[in-house]
């Protein structure tokens, strides 16, 4: 019987992917509580699929099977919470400004300065599928690859995600240093 | 290059996910252009904001372990009820309890016949089918020397019509074993080879989920091959690795 040996693999794998699972959890989910439960729940789905699958990268396996369990608990709650409105179909498409079209008078180093609390909540605000493939990219330092593994869409979503994300964030920032140099 | 073109490259640009070429243009367009060049160090900055400054939520401490103890209880093995079938129809109806499912599972795959369908199945999918590509067996014979601790018999039997493919290392009930992959027109032969319980053991085929497994041991060898093909044509590549 495999177990003992999947089950020292399967704990060296969460071991290390663990920090970077929980991180994202917490940004998928609303609470600090719920993330914790949408990780148990993955941690336990991939155990069961860990010695059918192996995964060639256990990272990007783990994050998927992470990030579709705060999306079902998301989804659960939502639905228990008969909600009153949809937080995260946010049009983006329509909201987005162009990419081509410069802000106004931003400068990079007043970027820089950014407070991080604007950024984490333009971060928050964003749909939560924008939002993915931002903190894989940045914070987790996936390759496209990965990433488009992670979310279960095609390398050219990713990128054009990735793109909207950038443009979505970058307008509060700058918004929030153009009025603090006003 | 034009700006639009440039702006599409930028993301790409700060990711390293773009081929020299167009890093080479995409620079010497940002040099020229004081609209994407700006464009490029907002991007710049929000990457650095980004990655400098955003909280990072770390696990609480002693969430590993409680992780690791759900799962170890989750793997326990557990006695088998009297009427299990019952038993499980009731909870399986019910669907929510974990360790059931997780229980049906390991007994699933301690069927032998299902991992190795799992372990075919799993070699063409994980694009994972061949750590040697050579349809040569004096290349793929010398490649497992030091990898196993038995002598794996390679042979091509490509005049019989079962190419050799190429050899990699697998995972079948726990333990290690050689897998020989041969080709058939469109179709893939797992040959999995490693050391046997008893010396002999005689052919026995079975089908399952619409492959079939064959094993056999001979020499202190266990063989289990199996494939998608029809049992005539595998049966002829058996024939031939029995007479090796």
């Amino acid at each position: 019987m495999p177990a003992s040996t999947s089950l020292s693999d399967f704990e060296q794998a969460l071991r290390t992917h663990l920090a970077a699972a929980h991180h994202l959890a917490r940004w998928l989910t609303r609470t600090r509580a719920d993330a914790e439960d949408a990780l148990q729940e993955a941690v336990l789905r991939a155990f069961r699929s860990f010695d059918r699958l192996r995964p060639t990268s256990p990272r990007a396996w783990l994050l998927r099977i992470v990030r579709n369990c705060c999306y079902d608990l998301r989804k659960q709650s939502e639905r228990a919470a008969e909600a009153m409105f949809e937080e995260d179909a946010l049009p983006l498409d329509t909201a987005s400004p162009a990419l081509g079209v410069p802000a106004e008078n931003p400068e990079a180093r007043l970027l820089r300065m950014a407070d991080a609390q604007v950024l984490e909540g333009a971060l928050r605000d964003l749909a939560p599928e924008y939002r993915e493939v931002f903190l894989l990219r940045e914070i987790e330092g996936l390759a496209y690859k990965e990433i488009a593994e992670v979310a279960g869409v095609p390398i050219g979503t990713v990128m054009s995600r990735l793109s909207r994300a950038r443009a979505q964030l970058r307008v509060p920032i700058v918004a929030s240093e153009q009025k603090e140099t006003a | 290059m034009t700006c639009a073109e440039g702006n599409r490259l930028i993301g790409p640009w700060l990711d390293d996910e773009l081929d020299v070429r167009s890093v080479v243009e995409l620079e010497g367009h940002i040099a020229r252009c004081p609209t994407c060049g700006r464009e490029k160090n907002e991007l710049l900055a929000l990457q650095e904001t980004a990655r400098e400054r955003l909280p990072r939520f770390d696990p609480p401490p002693g969430f590993e372990e409680r992780l690791l103890r759900a799962v170890r209880k989750t793997a326990a093995p557990r006695p088998r009820p009297a009427h299990r079938w019952l038993r499980e129809a009731g909870l399986m109806a019910a669907a929510a309890c974990l360790a059931v499912t997780a229980t049906v599972s390991l007994q699933r795959s301690a069927d032998p016949r299902d991992e190795i369908v799992d372990a075919h199945l799993r070699s063409l999918q994980a694009g994972h089918l061949t750590d040697v590509v050579s349809s040569d067996q004096h290349t793929v014979k010398p490649w497992f020397q030091g990898k196993m601790d038995f002598g794996v018999p390679v042979s091509d039997f490509a005049a019989e019509g079962f190419p050799l493919v190429g050899g990699r290392l697998d995972m079948v009930a726990g333990r290690p074993v050689a897998a020989l992959v041969y080709r058939r027109r469109q179709h893939l032969i797992n040959v999995f080879v490693g050391p046997a319980a008893n010396r002999d053991q005689p052919l026995r085929s079975v089908s399952s989920r619409g492959y079939q497994v064959s094993s056999w041991a001979q020499g202190g060898l266990q063989y289990r091959l199996v494939t998608d093909m029809a049992a005539p044509e595998a049966d002829q590549l058996v024939a031939l690795l029995r007479a090796i």
